[in-house]
């Protein structure tokens, strides 16, 4: 248990770093010198968003460098995280869990894709934000399961 | 990149004729690989592409990436110091196909991005694979 919150705690930061990368923007309000960074996290989240304009999220004049639902599924990989360090019993991964929130994801995908209603930033998110949180519960397992094999040997 | 660690373990496997469950890290070290290798041959690709042309999405974009620095820097003097930077990279792209600040970028950008991506590839993948080895993906 001891060394589950101290893996949870690692991802969390790492989690926080990559939320860093695509929020420079709204972090470039407080230290515009940061602005800097700007042409390197745009091109990091080149290769993982399509940044297509109308969908990323904006606060006037700044806007996210991922769109609402890339930001959804790290924002929910960031809420499991901290999670995972301070409930008092181990979180576990379910197949069950990720199907469904997958499924809702495509729901929303396909459902845009094909006409029938407009692109809504907040179902994006909020679909996004669910599978991040059941896909972050398998990273979590992974590492914990990788750092015991390593432990062992 | 997840899906493509996922195929490499399973090619893995499939060459060496494995049927025991897949140990995590020898899927660390398979996706770490793929990952590095995605992250040069990605580089190489799109300098290549840069050297060939001449031209990239970042000239492309440049007009309105001037105007949306310009727009979230209050301060004029900061926004000139980026943008000039940009205008530096593309003068030598359009120049010579080539921009060290612009390679520069683009490996550590593939690197780092690659490398986080196909790590989770790996982790989620030993998951799935050992799951049909008898046991059971948790839950």
């Amino acid at each position: 248990m001891q060394y589950y919150r101290a893996i949870h705690s690692a991802l969390f930061f790492l989690v926080l770093l990559l939320l860093f990368v695509i929020s420079i923007e709204f972090v470039s309000s407080l230290f515009p010198e940061l602005i800097f960074l700007h042409p390197l996290f745009n091109k990091m989240c080149s290769l993982i968003c399509h940044q297509e304009r109308s969908k990323l999220i904006v606060i006037d004049p700044y806007s996210s460098l991922v769109c609402s639902r890339c930001f959804g599924i790290y924002a929910g990989a960031l809420l499991t995280a901290f999670a995972g360090i301070f409930l008092p019993t181990k979180l576990k991964p379910s197949f069950k869990f990720l199907l469904i929130v997958f499924g809702f994801m495509l729901l929303d995908v396909l459902s845009y894709n094909m006409g029938i209603r407009n692109y809504s930033k907040l179902f994006a998110l909020l679909s996004g934000l669910f599978f991040g949180c059941a896909a972050f519960l398998y990273i979590s397992k992974g590492v914990v399961d990788f750092y015991s094999e390593i432990k062992r040997s | 990149m997840p899906a493509a660690v996922f195929l490499a373990l399973i090619l893995d496997r499939k060459s060496k004729k494995m049927t025991c469950i897949l140990e995590t890290k020898t899927a660390v070290m398979i996706g770490l690989f793929t990952g590095l290798y995605a992250a040069l041959f990605g580089t190489f690709f799109d300098l290549f592409i840069t050297f060939i042309t001449k031209n990239n999405d970042l000239i492309v974009l440049f007009p309105q990436l001037q105007e949306m620095i310009s727009e979230i820097v209050s301060d004029t003097e900061l926004a000139d110091q980026v943008i000039a930077i940009y205008a530096k990279v593309i003068e030598d792209i359009q120049l010579y196909g080539f921009s060290d600040m612009y390679a520069l970028s683009v490996f550590l950008s593939n690197f780092i991005i690659n490398l986080i991506f196909s790590l989770i590839g790996a982790l989620i993948g030993v998951q799935i694979i050992n799951s049909k080895m008898g046991g059971k993906i948790s839950g």
